[in-house]
């Protein structure tokens, strides 16, 4: 069966494997930062952006990138506050986001239908337009992450040291805080609320067991969340299964096998 | 342009407080090219604080800090300044990155993006050498132990060719016999490379007849002394807290904490 013939795949396809590619670069420094969480807490604001988008009639996408980018900015001003228990702050936000969500939700209760599918994601319901904001979007990062992926090596790896190289560390940490947020709110319309921190955690998490480099880590990672994209969608129409709890629970599948066969191998 | 005089580092009655509390007062220090600097104090005594604001990392309340003879607040001519942070000692030893690639980080910053790779490879073979280090360029940070990964850091460090080597206490959670090698490659870059090395320690036993100065820092100021010869037993019980065994005349120590 040639699924890629829908229109609905090919914008399926697209959106999915752009996304893959960004949460997966953007997964590995916000790992290596041990910020593993944020996707969580800037997708429950994006949420909230969505109800806010729903409620008042604008692009619900737009409600998204805003809300998150916002939630990203708040979660550095509350991290400054609890500097030493820097989990706070993304607790904060994620709670904060939802329990918004939630009151929009209430408010508008004609869109809960529509709302349902960024919690869930609904790569098939993709439209031509979401296609259009995820590459743009989605190219913006990219080219940003590969013109500053020395600099966020090295903020990355000892961030004092970094300053005194005379890297903009403030105003990268900045940036890369908002790219963060923009690649969460695309990265909600494909796999949904839910599950977008495990499309940016899972693959950086493979990569970590296997990499013999900083390079190969992006690499496997990469690769990982393509290919669970990839396969996720094929099996999802096939069997008629959620496409974005699908490819989460391939990613989650190949860690495990990488896990158990690092443990025979040792 | 360059300046090549002799002023490295001059630190003109620098005071710093943190959250009001004063911790270093009118502090006078100067570091001449070709130094051999080494600053001792008791824990909290602020000699990292001192060290940051060498840096940059911290911006005095009052006073100034001039570095290659201009103000570090205008400055910009970072690949002259090499830094091992203690940030360094602490670092996810889980990092996936190879010992390459972490000296190569030591590129960034200036222009790192326009070397060219063979220049980036040759830069981080020669920083790795200078270190001995060479023969492990393809291994995983994770993979060496604590001198040896000490060791890269000040590879990564020396990568831009820097005139002065700044460390923060850079030998903490390392075994004797790799400190001794430590400090004598430390030694052989001051004396063979003409680099100026200005150092926290709290391991005055290893580096007092290494270092050519000793800084003790004690009462929220900084006492240098030119020479070892001027170091008296007294100047280390009060700045450390512990008297010396023997040896202050020798410049070798024997320490009882």
């Amino acid at each position: 069966m040639n699924i890629l013939a829908y229109d609905f795949m090919q914008r399926a396809f697209v959106a999915g494997i752009i996304t893959a590619i960004l949460a997966s670069t953007m997964g590995v420094f916000v790992v290596l930062r041990r910020m593993s969480l944020i996707g969580d807490s800037l997708s429950h604001a994006a949420l909230s952006g969505v109800a806010v988008g729903m409620l008042f009639g604008f692009y619900p996408f737009y409600g998204a990138l805003i809300f998150s980018a916002l939630a990203a900015f708040l979660i550095e001003i509350i991290r400054k506050a609890f500097d030493k228990y820097a989990e706070v702050a993304l607790a904060v936000v994620m709670s904060g986001g939802m329990g918004l969500a939630v009151v929009l939700i209430s408010i508008g209760k004609s869109f809960n239908a529509d709302l349902l599918s960024y919690l869930f994601g609904s790569l098939v319901a993709v439209t031509t337009a979401d296609v259009w904001l995820i590459s743009g979007v989605g190219l913006i990062i990219i080219v940003s992450l590969v013109f500053l992926s020395k600099e966020l090596f090295a903020i990355t790896f000892d961030e004092e040291s970094a300053r005194v190289s005379g890297i903009q560390v403030n105003a990268i940490n900045t940036y890369f805080t908002l790219m963060t947020a923009m690649a969460v709110a695309l990265a909600v319309r494909v796999v949904g609320t839910l599950l977008v921190s495990a499309l940016m955690v899972i693959p950086a998490a493979v990569s970590l067991q296997m990499a013999k480099s900083f390079k190969a880590t992006f690499g496997i990672a990469v690769g990982v969340s393509v290919l669970s994209v990839i396969s996720g969608l094929y099996l999802s129409f096939i069997f008629d299964l959620a496409p974005g709890g699908t490819i989460v629970l391939i990613a989650s599948s190949i860690l495990m096998v990488v896990i158990g066969a690092k443990r025979l191998q040792s | 342009m360059k300046d090549k005089s002799n002023e490295v580092v001059n630190i003109i009655d620098v005071t710093f407080a943190y959250n009001g509390r004063p911790v270093l007062e009118n502090v006078n220090l100067a570091v001449n090219r070709g130094d051999f600097l080494a600053l001792i104090g008791a824990n909290g005594a602020a000699k990292s604080t001192l060290m940051k604001l060498m840096v940059g990392l911290l911006k005095p309340k009052t006073g100034k800090v001039m570095i290659f003879n201009q103000d570090l607040k205008g400055f910009n001519q970072w690949n002259r300044i090499g830094y091992v942070s203690q940030q360094a000692a602490q670092i996810n030893t889980a990092f996936p990155a190879t010992v390459e690639e972490i000296v190569g980080t030591g590129l960034y910053g200036g222009l790192g993006h326009f070397i060219r790779r063979e220049e980036k490879r040759e830069a981080v073979q020669q920083a790795l050498k200078l270190v001995g280090m060479e023969d492990l360029s393809r291994r995983l940070i994770g993979q060496l132990s604590g001198g040896q990964r000490q060791k890269v850091f000040v590879a990564k460090a020396l990568v831009k060719n820097p005139e002065v080597l700044f460390l923060d206490e850079p030998t903490t959670g390392i075994d004797a016999s790799s400190q001794q090698e430590f400090y004598d490659i430390l030694m052989r870059l001051n004396e063979e490379e003409g680099i100026t090395i200005v150092m926290v320690t709290h391991d005055i036993g290893n580096i007092f007849h290494k270092a050519g100065k000793i800084g003790c820092i004690r009462d929220k100021g900084a006492y240098i002394h030119e020479t070892l010869d001027e170091v008296t037993e007294e100047h280390i019980a009060e700045t450390l807290g512990y008297r010396i065994l023997h040896g202050v005349k020798e410049h070798k120590l024997e320490v009882r904490q």
